[in-house]
Order: structure tokens, then sequence, then C-alpha cells
């Protein structure tokens, strides 16, 4: 399975990939500290069926506005991804404004643990072809 | 043709000169015949004139219809002729012929009936010729062929008179035939002869009352000799006392006549105290007439005043021989002397009910007499004044009053003026109080022109004085109140006229000073310069008065310049339905206006200000977080076997550390979200949430704890999601992180609603709470005790989450045993 992280904080990164590669030995992980850096990546590399945990809070591009833009890109194929906002945010108007996008798979708290990712794990759909 | 021979023309012109001869002397007898009838006509006409000078000669209307009833023959050239009078009144018939031949009684009145029956026929003032065919059906005049008639009828004189002329049918031959011309004279005739008989009948009569006239004088003269007072009733009686003779004023006082007290005796008539023996003797003796008055009753019933006086009379030889009774009806002076007594009598009851002091002073006597309401108003006791109520009077005027009272009194002893209406306190005797008297006093004065008397009245206005002081101060009170007040008053009255407006209205419309008492309607035409407001104004009450309703609109005023926004509020004031004023006030409300800008625009701040913390807060609580976060993940990547034991008690210290410390966070955003964010009302399901938080904080700690869930009423309320969802987290979260270590641990969370409030009641039987920290545990940051795992802000949340939502809490609990939290909520609405 491939993973996509995309934060700004590279330590909370590091737990993140540690744990994914603790529940999957072969996850292969790309990491972005930056939705800009992640959206040059679609556009470069199209989507493979990726599992995307998104951060909210971050400068530059926030992760609403990093949906929005791959959204608008029609040339991304958005079949293939499962897109997951992982975030430290408390508030409520996050949540509430990530439930106005169908594209995303659910809305989760950092920082992942092993067992809150084995639940996961059934539900992210198959790369695409 | 053949030329006339000049014989045959003579002959011609012969015969036609014989033609013209026969025509001219046919013509000439024409003219002859008519001036004939002529000089006939002129011929009666002088007989007619000769009646008349010969009537007028007459001087016995019996002589006087013996010629007019032979002029008719003459004038009429008739055979015969009648006249009837008649006296309608007494029906007395004179019938006056010539050449008629009736020689009995009953041919007279049969003769008299048929001519009434004509009379009938050709009716008042009218002269006719009668047919023959008419005058034969009458019997008495069946014999006759032509006819000339006329009646009149005298009202003023009641008589009625019927004229004829009669031609027979055995003469007729030998008189002309009556005409036109006989009905024209006929009618002059009948037209004469009525006047001279109608001034015969009025000289008649006038000579009538003559006699009468003379015949009551001689009577009158008869009755002066004993009767001389003739308006009295006078009766002579003779020496027993029978009546011999009354007067008419005797009748008309009693209604008896003469001949019905003819004999009888006096006492029958009028009641007196002269039937005593004594009394009769004395007259007698002393020879002395006396007086009495009695009530006495008339034939008819009806009661009358007498006076009556007995004269005796006697002889030359002084034998006692008559009594004259002389009787004056004096009922009217009697009547109206008991009316003077009942209007006195009325008067001073009047005067009593209505609380008027009424005195009178005598100037020749000095004597003064005041009513008892007068002597009450002065405090004053009757029998302690005693006649002298001048000083007592005198003495009790307040002092300051009396020289203003004793030169009123004064002006009118001197004639300078007819009264005095004046008002002046006095010291009231009994309490010695001031009392305010309203008085009139008036001087009575004599023939002469000087006082004799002086009269007054008095009434004690001291309670109404003191009303109007009252309603005087109450004025000036609502007055000052009006004037100092912001509001700015202008009040009209139902005439649309202005009678009060504010100190405040002239502040910002000096303009209304200038029309006190000036009708709206007036204004509004000189007010030139602000008859936009006054011409609204006028729009307002209109429809104000219309809708009988308070009516309210906003105006613009400048005043030098300086814009001022009034509210105006245009009430129509009614008694009884009836429109009295109208009350227009006005509220500045530029300042307000101005604030509610400010207040706007301060709020639109304050929303921003609010949103920014809020931005602030939950950025804050991020970037705190995050590390704490990445701290925790860390720590969940240690394998602890590889580790040896103290440092894994370090770690696991750290990670305990790090939770506290993200709770602290969780809880102050808690915390900071109640105090800034509106609550935001929905429709909840209390039970599931219950039961979802329950479990979450059960599992997630892995806890030996049961619930029980029970409710009065619905499931589903109406509250703030969040707050109610923070508020049972915390209360269920403390249940549970404070439970013994005992089997059967539990939370009842019951819940009733009754009226307008909700009951939630949470209770454990978990450690409780010490006496001492009870009244602390609602505080800000406090903790039980240092063991305690929690932040000190969960309970402090909760009574603030309660207050928000409007609502109480209250704790019971036992160290050791448990402890009941009952949450009391306002029941909402959507």
């Amino acid at each position: 399975m491939k993973y996509i992280l995309i934060d700004d904080d590279p330590i909370i990164n590091l737990v993140h990939k540690r744990i994914l590669q603790k529940v999957e030995e072969t996850a292969q992980i790309e990491i972005f500290i930056s939705g800009v850096k992640a959206l040059e990546y679609f556009k470069a590399n199209g989507t493979d069926g990726q599992v995307v945990f998104l951060d909210i809070n971050m400068p530059e591009m926030n992760g609403f506005q990093f949906l929005d833009e791959l959204l608008k890109n029609k040339s991304i194929k958005m079949e293939g991804l499962s897109i997951y906002i992982l975030t430290s945010s408390l508030n409520n108007k996050d949540r509430e404004k990530a439930k106005g996008y169908p594209i995303l798979k659910g809305y989760l708290g950092k920082p992942l643990n092993v067992d809150a990712m084995l639940n996961l794990k059934g539900q992210f759909s198959e790369p695409v072809g | 043709m053949k030329a006339l021979t000049k014989q045959q023309l003579l002959q011609r012109d012969y015969q036609e000169l014989q033609l013209r001869v026969t025509r001219f002397s046919f013509i000439e007898q024409q003219l002859k015949n008519a001036q004939d009838k002529l000089d006939h006509e002129l011929i009666l006409y002088k007989r007619l004139n000769q009646f008349s000078n010969k009537a007028l000669k007459s001087s016995k209307v019996e002589d006087f219809l013996t010629i007019a009833v032979e002029a008719i023959v003459d004038i009429l050239e008739v055979e015969a002729a009648a006249i009837v009078i008649r006296n309608n009144g007494s029906g007395v018939t004179n019938l006056f012929t010539e050449g008629l031949l009736l020689p009995t009684e009953a041919m007279k009145q049969e003769f008299i009936a048929d001519l009434a029956s004509l009379s009938e026929i050709v009716g008042k003032s009218k002269s006719a010729i009668i047919a023959t065919k008419r005058l034969e059906l009458l019997n008495s005049l069946s014999d006759y062929k032509d006819a000339v008639f006329h009646f009149a009828n005298d009202k003023g004189l009641d008589t009625s008179v019927c004229l004829i002329g009669l031609v027979s049918v055995k003469k007729a031959p030998f008189y002309e035939v009556l005409d036109e011309k006989h009905e024209t004279i006929f009618s002059l005739f009948t037209q004469q002869f009525l006047t001279i008989v109608t001034n015969f009948f009025q000289h008649q009569k006038i000579e009538d009352q003559v006699v009468k006239i003379t015949n009551s004088e001689i009577e009158l003269k008869k009755l002066s000799l004993i009767a001389t007072k003739s308006k009295n009733g006078v009766i002579i009686t003779d020496h027993k006392g029978c009546i011999e003779w009354v007067n008419d004023s005797f009748t008309q006082t009693t209604g008896y006549a003469y001949e019905e007290v003819k004999g009888i005796q006096t006492i029958n008539i009028l009641k007196n105290n002269f039937h005593d023996v004594e009394e009769y003797k004395k007259i007698l003796k002393d020879k002395k007439s006396i007086e009495f008055t009695s009530l006495n009753r008339t034939k008819q019933g009806k009661p009358y005043h007498s006076q009556t006086e007995i004269i005796p009379v006697f002889d030359e030889h002084q034998n006692f021989i008559n009594f004259i009774y002389v009787i004056t009806d004096i009922t009217n002076e009697v009547e109206f002397k008991e009316e003077i007594l009942r209007m006195n009598s009325r008067f001073e009851l009047i005067a009593n009910k209505s609380q008027i002091g009424i005195w009178e002073w005598d100037r020749e006597t000095n004597v003064s007499t005041w009513n008892n309401i007068l002597i009450s108003q002065y405090g004053a006791e009757k029998n302690k004044v005693g006649a002298n109520f001048y000083n007592f009077w005198r003495e009790s005027i307040y002092p300051a009053d009396q020289e203003m009272v004793m030169s009123n009194r004064h002006k009118i002893l001197n004639l300078e003026i007819d009264s005095i209406e004046q008002e002046y306190r006095i010291i009231r005797a009994n309490d010695k109080s001031i009392r305010h008297l309203k008085t009139l006093t008036i001087g009575e004065k004599d023939s002469n022109g000087q006082i004799i008397r002086l009269v007054g009245s008095s009434i004690d206005i001291t309670e109404q004085k003191e009303a109007d002081e009252k309603i005087k101060v109450l004025k000036l009170f609502y007055e000052s109140i009006l004037n100092n007040m912001p509001n700015k008053i202008l009040i009209f009255n139902a005439a649309s006229e202005l009678i009060y407006y504010n100190e405040s209205m002239l502040e910002t419309q000096p303009f209304w000073e200038q029309h006190l008492f000036h009708s709206l309607y007036d204004i509004v035409i000189t007010e030139v310069e602000n008859q936009s407001f006054v011409n609204h104004l006028i729009g307002h009450i209109r429809q104000a008065i219309r809708l009988k309703t308070t009516i309210k609109f906003n105006e613009t005023i400048v005043l030098n310049a300086n814009p001022t926004e009034l509210l105006n509020t245009v009430l129509p004031f009614y008694t009884d339905g009836v429109l009295e004023y109208i009350i227009v006030s006005g509220v500045d409300i530029t300042e307000l206006n101005l604030a509610q800008v400010d207040l706007v625009k301060k709020n639109n701040e304050l929303v921003k200000v609010n949103s920014e913390l809020d931005n602030f807060v939950y950025r804050v609580s991020h970037d705190l977080r995050a590390p704490l976060l990445s701290i925790k993940g860390l720590i969940s990547l240690i394998n602890f076997a590889e580790l040896n034991p103290s440092t894994t008690e370090y770690i696991k210290l750290i990670e305990s550390s790090a939770n506290r410390m993200d709770n602290s966070i969780q809880d102050i955003l808690v915390y900071s979200r109640n105090s800034r964010l509106e609550v935001k009302l929905e429709s909840i399901n209390i039970k599931e949430l219950v039961h979802e938080i329950f479990n979450d904080i059960k599992f997630s700690t892995e806890s030996q704890i049961e619930l029980e869930y029970h409710n009065d009423g619905a499931d589903s309320i109406i509250t703030d999601k969040f707050r109610m969802s923070t508020l049972l987290k915390n209360m269920i979260g403390n249940a549970i992180k404070y439970k013994r270590d005992i089997p059967d641990s539990h939370i009842k969370f019951h819940m009733a609603q009754k009226g307008k409030t909700i009951t939630i009641r949470i209770i454990d039987n978990g450690i409780g709470i010490s006496k001492n920290s009870m009244p602390k545990v609602f505080d800000m940051f406090y903790r039980g005790s240092s063991a305690s795992i929690g932040t000190g802000l969960g309970l402090y949340i909760c009574k603030e989450i309660i207050d928000r939502l409007n609502g109480k809490i209250k704790l019971k609990s036992k160290l050791g045993a448990g402890s009941e939290f009952d949450i009391i909520l306002p029941v909402n609405k959507l």
C-alpha cells in the first residue's frame, strides 16, 4: 500500500511513518511538508490508489485549500485516492467544514496509533487498474 | 238689344224710390220703438228713486215695508207683490202684501212656506225670474204665470227677507213678460230695500239697549242705597237674623242666589262665632259692629276665607230692626300670607341643607339674629353668645382680615356700596381653628335711602379652599414634572387649540410660545417656517382621533443648523368617549440614534474581535498541542522491552504529564468557547447522548461501572448540544473517575420534566466529597486533593455552562458513600 503524509511538522511525520511501518512492513511512504509540494507530486505522477493523511493547519496552503486545488485540477483522477484528515485541531468548525468534502474518507485526531491503523486498513480502497 | 224707353226708365226710378221710402219708414219705426222702451225704463228708474226718497222719510219699519211692497208693484209693473221678514232667532215672521188675496191665516202660512221653498232653490242675494212651471208646483202660486224673486239673509241682524213680484195667468196678456230688465231693476230695488231695512233694525236694536241701560241704572241706584261697597257681599237680615236680601257680590262669593237664601239663617251660609248669645247681646247693647274672619265653603264646596263685619241697624226710635253683614273675600290675602310662610320655611330648610349661615342686624334696635348654621360655623354656643352677636362676630374675625371686613361694612353703612361679596378668615370659637368663609352682605334701605338693616349669608369654604390649595399644589407638581422632563410636550384641547407646552418643547421648537390658545389650523398658516412639521402633526392628530389610538412618528427638526431627531407620540385623551385633549409628546432620540449607531459599530467590532480571539485560541491550542501529540506519538513508538525498568517509569511519567497538559488545553478551550459562543438551541436525544458518553468513557478508561437511565418525559429535549454534551461528559466522567473499588459501582441518571423546568439528577456511589470541599468544588482550578487527576476546571466549566443555560446546580454528597448532583434547567422552545 502506498501512503502519502502531508504535514508541516517533520517530527509527527516521522512518528506516523514509523507507526505505518509497524502496521505494514511493506508500506511505501511519501512525505510532503507542504500542500504545494504534494500538489506538484500529484500533477507530475497522477494518482495510484494512495492513502493520503492530510493535516489542516499548515503554512502557505492549508489542508482545505489543498483539497480545493486538487479538485480543481481535472487531470488528477480522484477515484484512486483515499484521503483522511489527520489533525490536532479541536475546532468544531474544521470538523464541520470537512463534512462538506465528500471525497474525504475520514477525520482522525493526531497521533495515529497502531490500533486505529489496523481498524482503518480494512476500509482502504484498492488501487485502480 | 233694344234700348229702354224714357218712360220705362222713369218707372224703374220711381219703383226704386218707393222701395227706399218703405225701407226708411221701417227703420224710423224701429228707432221710435227703442226710444219708447228707453223712456219706459227711465220711468221705472224714476219710480225706484221716488221709493228711496219716500222710504227714507218713513219713521216706522211697518210703514216702510208697506211702502216697499207697493213700490214693487209700481216699479216692476206687476200685478201683485209680497215681502216676508223673518227673525231667525225668535222665528217671528211678518208678511206684507199688495194685490194678493190671502184671506185666512192658513193661506198666509202656506204662501210664506212656498216663498221659503223658492228661497232654497234660488239661493241667497240673487234676483231671479221664476219659470211658470216652477210656480205651478207651488199651491199658493199656481195661479201665477210670471214672477221675480229675491232672497237675502243678514247674519248680523239674524234676519232673512223674501221679496216677490207676481203676474197671474188670467191677467198675463195685460202685463209685460218679465225679463232681464225686470231682474236688474228688481235687484237694484232689493239692494236699496235691504240697506234701509238693515238701518231700521240696527236702530231698533240700539234703542232696545238704551232702554235696558236706563232700566238697570234705576236698579243700580236702588241697590247703591243699601250696598255701597258693591265689591263686598252684603246680607240684610231682619231682627231675627233671617236673610231678607243679598247683593250680587254675595252670590259671586258664596255661590248662593238670592232666591236660595231668602228667609234662612246666616249661620247656614257663614261660619262664625256669633251664635254666642252673650256676644249677640253685647252688640245690641253697645250698638257697635263686630268683625271676625272665618273659613267657609261656597255652595259648590270650595273653601274661601272671609272677613265679616256685622252692623246692627236701629230706627229713629232706637229700635233694632236689621243686621247688615258686609262680607269681604280675603282668600287671596290669606293664601298669599300662607305662601310667604311656606317660602320662609322652605328657605330656612334650604339654608340648613346647604349649610348657609344667615344673619340680620337691625340698625334701630341694634339686634342681631343668627340662624343655627351660622352659629355652628363660628363654633359658638347659642346661650353663651347671647344677644351680642356683633361683638362676638367682630372678635372672631382673623386679625389680618379685620381691617378689610370692617371697612367693607362701613362702606355699606355709608351708602358707598349696596352689597359686598367677600372671603375672609375667622377663628372658630370652639376649636380655635382657622376657617374660610365666603359671605354676602346687603344693606336694606328705607324709602329715604337710609340703611335700616343689614342682612347677610355665609358659607364655610374651608374644605373647598383646602381642596383648591391641594389642586393648586398638585397642578404645580405636575407642571414642574412636565417642565423638567426631557420629553417635549404639547397639549391641545378638542378644538385643536394649543393649551400647554413645556420648557423642553421650547428648546427645540421655540415658535410654540407665540401660539398659546391658537388653533393648530391658524398656526399652520402663520408659521411658514415650520409649516411642514405642523402639517405632519395635523395629519397624525387626525389619524390618532380617527383610529382612537396612539400614533408615533419620527421627525427631524433643524434649529440653528442643529438637527434634532424627535420620536413623537400623539395620544388622544378621552373622557367617557368624548375627546378632551390631544397630548403630543416628543422624545429627543438624536443621542439615542447616535448611540445605537455606535452600539452596532461596537458590536460588529466585538464580533470581529471574538472571532479573531476564537481563531487565536484554536491556533494557540493547536500549536501547543502539536508538540504534545508528537511526544505522545513518539512514546507510543518506544519498545519498552528494550529499556531498563527505571527508564520505562520515567517515560510513563512523561506520557502522563503530556496527557494532563493536553487535558488542560482542551478544558481551557471548552471554557473559552462556553464564555464566548452564543447559546444555540436544537433538539437532541438525551438518552442517546448519555449512553454514548457513558460508553466512550467507560471503554476508554476500562472501568467496571453500570448506568441506570430513567426518564419520566420525552427523551428529546431542546438545548445547546455542545454545552449539554460537555456538561454530561464532565458529570459522567467525574462519576466514573471517582468511583470506588466496589463490585456494584453505578451511575443513576434520572430526568424529570415538571412545568417549565427539567431536572437532571446524577447519582453515584463513588468516593463522595468531603464537607470542607463541597462549597469549593465549583471554583476555578479547585482540586479536592493533590491526588486528584483533573485540571480543576471540570466542575467550574459545568457551573459556567449551567449559568449560560439559565439553570441551577445543587450538590449533595457524603464522603465514602457517593454524590448527587441536581441540575435544574428551563424548558426551551425553538
